[in-house]
C-alpha cells in the first residue's frame, strides 16, 4: 500500500516536470523565432541603406570624373558586398522639366548643344514651336539668346491674373511634359526659335512664395540640358537594390545677374 | 323877403342837421392843414398840399400822413446778373437830375423829397439794365429793364415820413463780350518742349466773331501781362481754322525757364474783348474780364512752370528692376547718347528700348512730363510695388569659392588668369582703369571684396591698345564710376553703384550690364535731351561669361 502511494507521487512529479519543460521549451522556441525575424529585417534595412550609400557614392564619383563608374571587385569603387554602376544618360528627349524654382528665379534651357568641357556651343537649334509650361501663380519672362548676340522676348501671364501689365496670356496646358501638373502653356513660335537660338531663359515673376517648375516640350528632341546620372547598387548577400537619378544642370545664370538693376 | 327867409331857414336847418350827424367831428374851415379832411372841399387844402384820398397831403408823397417828403435813393452797380465789385462797372457815375453825382458803390442820395430821374454812365462795349424797388430789395434778383436812366416816383418811395424810406436801384451791366473758359495747360513744362493748350470759346454777352492770334496768350509772370497797355508775351494762333464757338488748341514752345501765365481772349469784332486773368490783363473798356466757367473768370487763366529737364536713364535689350520708383521725366524730343552712338535710337523714346523685358519698379512707375510721359517700354510691359529677390548677390562669393575654379591674384593685367575666376587680393578702394586689362584674357572674371573705382573709359577698344573683352567685375562693395568715365564695357555687379558727375558733362554708357542691390544716384548731364546713364545689355558677354557667373542646379530622385 505504501509503495503504491509512493509510485503515484513519483508519477505526478514527473508529469509536472514534463509540463514545465514543455512550457519552457515553447517560450524559448518562440523567442528564438522572433529574434531571428527581427534580425533578418534589420539586416535588410541595413543593406538597403548601404546600397543607397553605394549608389550615391558612385553617382558623385561619376559626376566628378565625368564618366561612368562601377561598384564592386575590380570596379571604380570598392564597396564590399555590393555591385552596381553609375552611368551618364545622354538620352535626348523632346520634353524637359526644370528643378523646383523659387520666386524670381530663372532657368536656362539649352536649345543648342553645349559642351561642359569646352564651354562652347555647337550646332544649331531646331526651328520648332516650343511649348513652355508653368503654373497659374506665376508669370514668365522668356528670353531667347541667339548666336548672333540678339535676343527675343516673350512675356506671359497666367490665364487667371495679369501679373505683368500688357503681358501675353497663356492658354490652358494641353501638351506639356509629363510628371508635373502644369496648368498654363505658352507656345513660342518656331520662327522665333529659328536655328540660331542658344538659350531659352525662363524667369519667374510672381508674388507667390510657392516653388514651381517650368517645363518645355516640342516635337523634336532638345539638346542635353545637363548631366543625368542614373545609379544603382545591389547587395550581393541579400539582393537588395537601390536606384536613384541625379540631374546636374548646365550653367544657370541667376536672375539677379541677368536683370539690370539699380 | 319871405322867400329869402325861407331859404336861410332851410340852409340853417341842414347845417344844424349836419352838425349833429355822427361823422361830424371837426370840419374846419379851409384852408385845411396836412392830413385834414378835404373830401367836401378838395380845393380847400393849404398851399403846397393837395387833396388825395379825401386828405390833404404833400403831392410828392401822398401816402405819407406828415406831408414831409423824404426818402433816399441808393443802390449798387453790378455786373449782370448781380456780381458786385467788378470793374469798371462799380465805378460808373450815377447822376441825379437834381444834381449830385456818385461814383461810389454802393451809392446813396439821401434826403430826396420829390420825383427824380437817376442815370448811369455806361462803359464802352457794355450794356446796362436796371431794377428799381421801393422800400425793399426784392426786385434785384428779378427781371431787369434795359436802360441807363430811370424815373423814381417819390410817392412810392416816401411812405412813412422817415429817413428810412428809400428807392433802391441796381444797375446791371453786361459786357458785350463772348466768353472763354476751361483753359487746359500743363502746370509743369520741360524747357524746349512744345505743349498743347486748349480753351473753350462761346457766345456770352456778345457773340464770338473771331479767334485771331492771341486767343491764347502766354507771358512770363514776373514781367506782367501788359506793358504800356499793350499785351506782352506769345500770342498764339489756334491750330484749327475758326469755325465758331467751340474748343480750340494752341501750341506753345517753352524756351526759357520760369513761371508763366496763359490766358484766353475772345473777341466780339471791334465792340468788345474778354481776357482771362482780368486783374492783370484788362486795362479798361471795351476790354473786360472773361466770365470763365463761373462768371468770375475761373478757368480762363492757367499758370505754368518751365524747368530744365533732369538726368534720366535708358536701358537697351534688357529687363529692369528699379529700386524705389521709376520716376523719370524726359523732354519730348530726345537725342541719342551721342550723335554717333550706334546702339541708341532717338526715335525710341523709351526708358527700356530695343528688345525690352519686363520693367519692374520696387515702388511706383511715374513717367513724365504730364503732357507727354515717356514710355517705359514699347509694349508697356511692367509691374510695380514688387520686391525682387536677389539671393545670389550676397551668396555668390561663397558659392564660387566652393564650386568654381578660382585663383587669387594681387595685381591685374597679365596676371589675370583665363578660364577661372580671379579673386583680387588688393588694397581698397582699388582703382581700375584702361591699363587694368592689358594682357588679360579675352574673358575675364574679377572678384573684389571692397570698394572699387572705375576711373576713365574701361574695356573699350583702343584703350591701351586693348581689344574689347568679355568682363565681369563683381564686388561685395561699391562700384564707383568716376567723373572721367564715359564708356565702360562689362558686366558690373556691385552691392552699390555710384555714378559721379562727369567732368565733361557727358553721360555714362555701359555695354554689358549694370547690377546693384540698391538704388543708384545718376549723374547729371549738360544736355539732358540725352540719357545720362545708358546701359546696353550685351548677349555676347553673357554667353562668354556663362560658365563663370552661373550656378548649377541639381535635382535628385529615388527611382527604386
Amino acid at each position: 500500500m505504501k509503495t503504491e502511494i509512493n509510485n503515484q507521487r513519483s508519477g505526478q512529479a514527473l508529469l509536472i516536470i514534463i509540463m514545465l519543460l514543455a512550457t519552457v521549451f515553447t517560450v524559448v522556441m518562440a523567442t528564438s523565432f522572433r529574434s531571428t525575424t527581427e534580425t533578418q529585417i534589420t539586416k535588410l534595412e541595413e543593406e538597403s541603406l548601404k546600397a543607397l550609400s553605394a549608389a550615391e557614392a558612385a553617382m558623385n564619383i561619376a559626376l566628378k570624373k565625368k564618366s561612368s563608374v562601377s561598384i564592386g571587385v575590380g570596379g571604380d569603387i570598392s564597396f564590399p558586398g555590393f555591385t552596381g554602376t553609375a552611368t551618364f544618360d545622354n538620352t535626348k528627349t523632346n520634353s524637359f522639366t526644370s528643378p523646383l524654382l523659387q520666386k524670381d528665379e530663372q532657368y536656362t534651357f539649352y536649345l543648342s548643344d553645349y559642351s561642359i568641357d569646352t564651354k562652347l556651343f555647337s550646332g544649331s537649334s531646331t526651328s520648332q514651336t516650343i511649348n513652355v509650361c508653368f503654373n497659374s501663380t506665376h508669370a514668365l519672362e522668356l528670353t531667347l539668346v541667339k548666336s548672333d548676340f540678339t535676343i527675343r522676348r516673350h512675356i506671359v501671364n497666367p490665364r487667371s491674373s495679369a501679373i505683368i501689365t500688357n503681358g501675353s496670356t497663356a492658354s490652358a496646358a494641353s501638351d506639356c511634359p509629363s510628371g508635373t501638373s502644369f496648368t498654363e502653356q505658352y507656345d513660342i513660335p518656331a520662327a522665333d526659335v529659328g536655328v540660331n537660338t542658344r538659350l531659352l531663359i525662363a524667369r519667374i515673376i510672381t508674388d507667390s512664395s510657392t516653388t514651381a517648375r517650368v517645363g518645355i516640350k516640342a516635337t523634336d528632341v532638345f539638346p542635353l540640358q545637363g548631366s543625368t546620372i542614373p545609379a544603382s547598387a545591389t547587395s550581393t548577400n541579400t539582393g537588395v537594390t537601390k536606384s536613384l537619378t541625379l540631374f546636374q544642370s548646365y550653367p544657370q545664370i541667376p536672375a539677379e545677374f541677368f536683370v539690370t538693376s539699380f | 323877403m319871405k322867400f329869402r327867409f325861407f331859404i336861410g331857414t332851410i340852409i340853417s336847418f341842414i347845417l344844424a342837421l349836419y352838425s349833429f350827424s355822427p361823422g361830424y367831428a371837426a370840419y374846419p374851415n379851409p384852408p385845411y392843414l396836412c392830413n385834414e379832411n378835404c373830401s367836401l372841399n378838395p380845393g380847400g387844402c393849404s398851399a403846397g398840399l393837395t387833396c388825395s384820398g379825401g386828405q390833404c397831403r404833400n403831392p410828392s408823397c401822398t401816402v405819407e400822413t406828415g406831408c414831409n417828403c423824404s426818402y433816399e435813393i441808393k443802390g449798387r452797380k453790378v455786373k449782370a446778373p448781380n456780381q458786385t465789385g467788378v470793374a469798371p462797372f462799380d465805378s460808373q457815375t450815377i447822376t441825379l437830375d437834381s444834381g449830385p453825382n456818385s461814383t461810389g458803390d454802393p451809392y446813396s442820395f439821401p434826403g430826396q423829397s420829390a420825383n427824380r430821374t437817376v442815370s448811369t454812365s455806361v462803359p464802352a462795349g457794355s450794356s446796362v439794365e436796371y431794377t428799381l424797388c421801393y422800400n425793399n430789395e426784392a426786385c434785384h434778383s428779378g427781371a431787369a429793364t434795359a436802360g441807363s436812366s430811370v424815373a423814381v416816383d417819390s410817392n412810392q418811395a416816401s411812405v412813412n415820413g422817415s429817413a428810412s424810406d428809400y428807392a433802391s436801384i441796381y444797375w446791371h451791366f453786361t459786357p458785350l463780350t463772348p466768353n472763354c473758359k476751361n483753359i487746359n495747360a500743363p502746370s509743369s513744362v520741360l524747357n524746349g518742349d512744345t505743349v498743347s493748350i486748349s480753351a473753350a470759346y462761346e457766345d456770352d454777352g456778345g457773340p464770338l466773331t473771331a479767334l485771331p492770334a492771341g486767343a491764347i496768350t502766354v507771358y512770363d509772370t514776373p514781367g506782367g501781362c501788359l506793358s504800356g497797355g499793350a499785351v506782352r508775351g506769345n500770342q498764339l494762333s489756334p491750330n484749327e481754322g475758326y469755325t465758331g464757338p467751340g474748343t480750340y488748341t494752341f501750341n506753345w514752345t517753352a524756351s526759357t525757364t520760369g513761371n508763366y501765365t496763359a490766358y484766353c481772349r475772345a473777341w466780339n469784332n471791334a465792340t468788345a474783348e474778354c481776357r482771362g486773368n482780368a486783374s492783370d490783363c484788362v486795362d479798361g473798356p471795351p476790354r473786360y474780364g472773361c466770365d470763365g466757367s463761373d462768371g468770375s473768370g475761373t478757368t480762363a487763366t492757367s499758370t505754368m512752370t518751365v524747368n530744365n529737364p533732369g538726368p534720366w536713364y535708358k536701358v537697351k535689350d534688357t529687363s529692369l528692376y528699379k529700386f524705389g520708383d521709376i520716376d523719370v521725366s524726359v523732354v519730348q524730343n530726345i537725342n541719342k547718347f551721342t550723335d554717333a552712338d550706334a546702339d541708341d535710337n532717338s526715335s525710341q523714346r523709351y526708358i527700356m528700348m530695343g528688345t525690352a523685358g519686363v520693367g519692374i519698379a520696387q515702388g511706383s512707375v511715374n513717367t513724365g512730363p504730364s503732357y507727354a510721359p515717356i514710355t517705359l517700354n514699347q509694349q508697356q510691359k511692367q509691374t510695380s510695388s514688387y520686391n525682387m529677390l536677389q539671393p545670389y548677390l550676397t551668396n555668390f562669393f561663397s558659392y564660387i569659392r566652393s564650386r568654381k575654379l578660382s585663383t587669387t591674384i594681387t595685381s591685374l593685367g597679365a596676371d589675370i588668369q583665363a578660364n577661372q575666376i580671379n579673386f583680387a587680393d588688393v588694397t581698397y578702394p582699388y582703382t581700375l582703369n584702361g591699363a587694368s586689362l592689358s594682357g588679360a584674357p579675352a574673358t575675364t572674371i574679377l572678384v573684389f571684396s571692397g570698394n572699387i573705382v572705375i576711373d576713365g573709359n574701361f574695356n573699350v577698344t583702343g584703350i591701351n591698345n586693348n581689344p574689347e573683352k568679355s568682363v565681369a567685375i563683381i564686388t561685395s562693395g561699391t562700384i564707383t564710376f568716376s567723373q572721367n568715365t564715359v564708356y565702360a564695357n562689362g558686366v558690373f555687379i556691385g552691392n552699390n553703384i555710384v555714378v559721379e558727375n562727369s567732368a565733361s558733362g557727358d553721360g555714362l554708357k555701359i555695354k554689358g550690364n549694370l547690377i546693384s542691390s540698391g538704388s543708384t544716384l545718376n549723374r547729371t548731364r549738360t544736355d539732358n535731351t540725352r540719357p545720362s546713364l545708358f546701359v546696353v545689355f550685351d548677349p555676347q558677354q553673357y554667353l562668354d561669361l556663362l560658365p563663370y557667373i552661373s550656378v548649377d542646379k541639381y535635382d535628385q530622385s529615388l527611382t527604386n
